[in-house]
């Protein structure tokens, strides 16, 4: 699910492949958890974190930049500071893999550290993320 | 006086506490009910998990609490006084008086992603028959 992870700003910052418009209700229905219940209400904020300011890279090319770069992998590279490769790869991925999205993130925005690294750890709750969101055959 | 001149790591330790309602065990049927958990759940190995280690950590209470290293010789009520907040300790007094069964256990964040977590985190579980409180301590 992780496309790319690394530095920008002095912050790091993840680059996420994942299928589009899953909600928070059809997350925890995937779950099968309740929403009222302590497991539900867990793994909403897990949900909420992993979302926090999170920038759909294909719509703000879209809407604001489309003019300035000549393509979405060149946006990438000049706004994103992303490697050539790594650039043209994501974009790859997108048209290879109808309704999914690729998402940026900085590390540390929602202000609970504690729940940021529980979301962001594998052996914490990214696999779990990652068995609703991510994108099938991805590679 | 030592130097260490590699990574410097902090680990944290906080202590929760368990009710459980006259005559009621802890099991992992119970637990999973009150956390809202079933086992077609695709979580549920990460709540059997914290079943495990609520399991693990707790002990009789006043055992417990009569030798914590938080507590200095105190007498019980003095020492949970200084460590919860007044409503957790009314619970407790009226546990007792009811006859329930009372455990305490003790989390630190140096073991997986999810003790980690639990550890750091601030949190109630209400059900019918148990009760567990981990607010006291949280970052």
């Amino acid at each position: 699910m992780i496309h790319y992870e690394y530095k920008k700003d002095h912050n790091k910052a993840y680059i996420f492949h994942v299928v589009k418009n899953i909600s928070k209700g059809r997350f925890l229905r995937a779950m099968r958890v309740g929403c009222n219940s302590f497991a539900g209400r867990l793994l909403s904020r897990v949900y909420d974190c992993f979302f926090s300011e999170t920038v759909d890279l294909l719509d703000e090319y879209r809407n604001y930049h489309s003019r300035e770069y000549g393509s979405f992998s060149e946006f990438l590279q000049k706004k994103y500071c992303l490697p050539d490769d790594v650039a043209v790869a994501g974009a790859e991925k997108l048209l290879k893999h109808k309704n999914t999205v690729l998402v940026w993130r900085k590390e540390h925005v929602t202000g609970d550290y504690n729940l940021e690294m529980f979301t962001m750890s594998s052996d914490g709750a990214l696999n779990i993320l990652n068995s609703v969101l991510g994108v099938r055959d991805e590679n | 006086m030592k130097i260490k001149f590699d990574f410097v790591t902090n680990s944290s330790s906080t202590c929760f506490v368990v009710v459980l309602k006259k005559g009621q065990k802890f099991t992992e049927d119970q637990f999973m009910k009150c956390v809202g958990i079933n086992k077609k759940s695709p979580v549920y190995p990460m709540f059997l998990e914290l079943f495990k280690m609520f399991a693990s950590n707790m002990e009789p209470f006043d055992a417990a609490v009569a030798s914590h290293h938080w507590n200095k010789g105190r007498q019980w009520d003095v020492f949970i006084a200084d460590v919860f907040s007044a409503d957790l300790v009314e619970k407790i007094k009226l546990s007792k008086e009811r006859g329930d069964s009372l455990y305490f256990g003790t989390l630190s964040s140096d073991v997986n992603a999810l003790e980690t977590f639990v550890c750091c985190d601030s949190f109630k579980i209400e059900g019918k028959n148990i009760y567990i409180d981990a607010t006291n301590s949280s970052w």
